[in-house]
């Protein structure tokens, strides 16, 4: 009988919509009852650009501690604004030590908690292989060279490349070989891999993976050129475990955490 | 023999599960054809091969003295009336008339001239800034015919131009589509699956089968006498037995053991025989009438055991005396017979049937 | 309950969701917000760019799509399957995996060379907004007009080609007119979806500020600057021309459509 079969078939449907309803209120009520009720929480406001070592760092300290941390990972800016719109986080470590000092002007973080943390230093990014031949920022001048750089409102490797670029005798030839301002980090690394812009400045320490498996080499830039910067951490004025966060503040300073810092390219 | 128009030789089609196998027609200039046949018999698919809208496989379709098999179908100038007519919905009837119109040589008097001579003929002058969407179906087919006629074919092939049409309408609207073709003198062949239309309107018929034509003949023998049990079936040839000639008379056929046909003359040389005989021809007759008893040369007592009253007739059915079927004969009589009045179910009465309308096959 | 105010409730229920999350855009925006950004130059520089790289690639992407659309709609090929997939898998896979294939595409050496000898330059460049666009909608206009044609009945065409007119003319004087209206329709979605390709034009053009910023471009740098204001009245121009497209159609299929499938009863339950 067709009928009963399609009957049948509805009926089947139905089921399964419903089972699946079920259990997924299931799992999620679940998931959101063990980390609310058993264990503190803590979430962490993160620069994008320090996602790998942050996601081991927070492991550590989770399994130590028996905690929970949750890391929300955006640019310097994005997370600047959810500090000003008072929301949950409990430290703050962006991109920039600068933006640290500027949510304490703010009074958004505790001055007696900030703590400078690890360099993040800009370099010249090329292909392996190096076929342009470049080993220094003034070879970024030279007729032929295209460029990737950071727009400087977007990314804070932008704002500090143009700075390196300002001091260096080459800045409006170098204006002129580049090709695009780009938002995100991301780019800048992607156009030299897939050969698109033969340079780009970018941190270090997003070159690490790159560096190790030979697609990309960094280049240092002169030191009387390049501006490093550090990374500073902070606690926020709302934040309701006080203590903890300052032990998490503690342990990314500690030799153990420095430890994965490094492992990472950032330098102490 | 000039005057074969539009002459279709061993046209072979092979489309997915169905195909028209070996189809021969000529038709005569000026004159109206009937292709008639059940639906998907193939007629459709042999009126786009006419058009070129299917490549056939094999054959030739001459137009006059022109072979037209190759060439693409806007250079064949055949008018298309399609189903359910597929006016352009975007044009007003004025702009769908004129379409074909401007593809024709006449100059800008000329056409105008012919323009309102198809409206005068079709009666549509009322209707020409008339959208196409909301004409009624009688509209819609003479628009469509107009369109056709627009750029003055020779040939015009209508697709069941009445499908879509109110059944009460239809009967005037044929003898009106055959007024405008006489008035034209164009060459038409029309496809139906309906008896009624096909012997209204055609002069000659050809009846398609399972993509065969298996019979072409003039209107008056073309039901009179089908080619074989098949065609007979499909005209409406409702008592069909199967019968042994008469060992005894070799001029009788026994029907199931039951009755038995005299049939002079016109018995096949076999042992069995297929019987065909239209309820029309079997005539209920009056005992008052003897001139009756010399007409026919069959008669049969026997018993009307139901009956179906229709608008226009009545449908009978009748068991001869003595036998063992439910019932042995179907018969169509006429509504206003005086008989009728009296034919109540359970009825003895005599009926007779004449020697040529029993038809024979072996 | 009846099923008739069970689907009402749900319907509406979304509705409201949807127009709570739009209008929350107006709200969050403050005080000064659009007002002040709207005849800002970075936004009025996207707008342009917006609306100019969206005009050509949607005019580009319909004399495209109606051949392949009406080849998919009228003929039937070996393979046909095939390259119908091939054509709407942009559509399944997200846009920013498009832009990736572009860029590996339009930067491979070879067709970098060969297409700067017409002087085309395509990563990194407006023309790059444009490619972008263009294969981002592509997909969505073969088969929006794939569909249109396909309505079409054939016999329309056939009558038009007994009568003396060639394929193209029969296509020029009966399809494209009856196709009018779907055709419009198509191009105000094409329009929408190109002025709102994002992840293919980011990866493909780049995104610089001032340089290849259309409005999604200006949405997401202004907020990762965390200028909220100014993403949100990218934003909202987002919103009105996805609105002004919407009822356009609306306006377009109001003629024939309504009176069709909304004045039908035999469509609807009437109890």
């Amino acid at each position: 009988m067709p009928n009963e079969k399609a009957n049948l078939t509805f009926r089947s449907g139905v089921l399964i919509a419903v089972a699946v309803i079920v259990i997924g209120i299931f799992l999620y009520v679940k998931i959101s009852s063990s980390s609310t009720n058993k264990k503190t929480e803590l979430l962490i406001l993160s620069g994008a650009g320090l996602i790998k070592p942050m996601e081991e760092i927070a492991k550590e300290f989770a399994n130590k501690n028996n905690v929970i941390i949750n890391v929300k990972y955006g640019g310097s800016g994005e997370l600047m604004g959810q500090l000003s719109l008072g929301q949950a986080g409990d430290i703050f470590i962006p991109g920039a030590e600068k933006y640290v000092y500027d949510a304490d002007k703010n009074g958004w973080i505790k001055k007696h908690t900030i703590t400078k943390l690890v360099k993040h230093i800009p370099v010249i990014a090329i292909p392996y292989d190096n076929p342009k031949n470049i080993n220094n920022i003034n070879d970024l001048g030279s007729e032929g060279i295209s460029l990737a750089l950071g727009d400087e409102n977007a990314c804070a490797i932008g704002k500090i490349s143009k700075k390196i670029i300002k001091k260096s005798w080459v800045k409006e030839q170098i204006k002129t070989n580049t090709k695009v301002y780009a938002p995100t980090v991301n780019q800048l690394l992607m156009y030299v891999v897939m050969k698109q812009v033969d340079a780009t400045i970018i941190w270090k320490d997003m070159l690490t993976w790159a560096e190790s498996h030979q697609s990309l080499k960094s280049i240092e830039i002169d030191p009387s050129l390049n501006i490093i910067k550090t990374i500073a951490a902070g606690v926020t004025t709302y934040s309701k475990h006080q203590k903890l966060s300052e032990q998490m503040v503690d342990f990314m300073k500690s030799p153990e955490g420095l430890k994965i810092w490094e492992k990472w390219g950032f330098e102490p | 023999m000039n005057n074969e128009y539009l002459i279709l030789k061993n046209i072979s089609l092979k489309l997915n599960e169905f195909m028209l196998d070996d189809i021969n027609l000529s038709i005569n200039k000026g004159q109206y054809h009937i292709l008639l046949g059940p639906s998907g018999s193939g007629k459709s698919s042999l009126l786009k091969s006419i058009l070129g809208f299917y490549k056939i496989n094999n054959g030739s379709i001459w137009c006059g003295d022109k072979n037209i098999t190759k060439k693409s179908p806007e250079k064949r100038r055949i008018g298309y009336v399609p189903q359910n007519f597929a006016l352009f919905s975007h044009m007003t009837v004025e702009e769908n008339i004129k379409y074909g119109i401007k593809m024709t040589n006449l100059s800008a008097h000329e056409s105008d001239k012919y323009f309102k001579r198809l409206i005068g003929i079709l009666g549509i002058e009322h209707l020409l800034s008339r959208k196409t969407h909301n004409l009624s179906g009688g509209e819609k087919q003479k628009v469509a015919l107009g369109r056709a006629l627009g750029m003055k074919p020779e040939i015009i092939l209508l697709d069941e131009p009445f499908s879509a049409i109110d059944e009460n309408c239809k009967r005037i609207l044929w003898y009106e589509l055959k007024q405008i073709m006489e008035e034209f003198n164009i060459t038409t062949l029309h496809i139906t699956h309906n008896l009624e239309e096909a012997e209204t309107l055609g002069d000659n018929l050809s009846l398609m089968i399972n993509g065969k034509i298996i019979q072409t003949n003039d209107k008056i023998n073309f039901f009179r006498y089908p080619i074989n049990e098949q065609a007979a079936r499909y005209l409406n040839y409702r008592n069909i037995f199967k019968g042994k000639i008469n060992s005894a008379n070799p001029n009788s056929i026994i029907i199931n053991n039951n009755f038995i046909l005299q049939v002079n003359g016109s018995i096949p040389n076999s042992n069995e025989v297929t019987v065909c005989i239209s309820p029309l021809n079997i005539r209920i007759i009056d005992d008052n009438n003897h001139s009756d008893d010399t007409t026919y040369s069959n008669q049969f007592y026997g018993l009307i055991v139901n009956s179906l009253q229709l608008l226009e007739y009545n449908l009978l059915w009748f068991r001869i005396k003595g036998s063992n079927q439910q019932y042995d004969l179907e018969i169509k009589c006429p509504g206003y017979s005086d008989q009728l009045a009296n034919m109540y179910i359970g009825k003895k009465v005599r009926i007779g049937l004449r020697e040529p309308d029993i038809l024979c096959y072996t | 309950m009846n099923l008739k105010k069970c689907l009402s409730i749900f319907t509406i229920l979304f509705a409201v969701i949807i127009a709570l999350a739009i209008l929350s855009l107006f709200t969050q925006s403050g005080s000064k917000g659009i007002t002040d950004y709207l005849f800002n130059e970075e936004i009025q520089y996207s707008l342009m760019l917006s609306l100019l790289t969206g005009c050509i690639s949607t005019t580009l992407v319909i004399i495209t799509a109606i051949p392949i659309a009406y080849f998919f709609a009228r003929y039937l090929i070996p393979g046909q399957k095939i390259i119908k997939t091939i054509l709407f898998l942009p559509m399944a896979f997200p846009e920013i995996v498009l832009g990736l294939c572009l860029l590996l595409l339009f930067g491979h050496p070879l067709v970098k060379e060969w297409l700067s000898v017409f002087g085309i330059e395509i990563t990194f460049s407006k023309t790059g907004i444009v490619v972008a666009q263009f294969f981002t909608a592509l997909p969505y206009a073969i088969s929006t007009i794939t569909t249109v044609f396909s309505e079409i009945d054939l016999q329309q065409e056939l009558v038009s080609r007994s009568l003396g007119y060639s394929q193209l003319n029969t296509i020029r004087h009966i399809t494209l007119p009856l196709a009018k209206k779907g055709i419009a329709a198509a191009t105000t979605i094409v329009f929408a979806r190109c002025v709102g390709a994002f992840g293919s034009v980011l990866i493909l053009a780049g995104g610089s500020r001032m340089n290849a910023e259309t409005l999604p471009i200006s949405l997401y740098l202004n907020l990762s600057y965390g200028n909220m204001d100014m993403a949100i009245t990218s934003g909202l121009m987002l919103v009105i021309i996805a609105f002004a497209g919407l009822f356009i159609i609306e306006i377009i299929e109001g003629n024939i459509g309504h009176s069709i499938t909304d004045k039908n009863p035999d469509t609807r339950w009437n109890v």
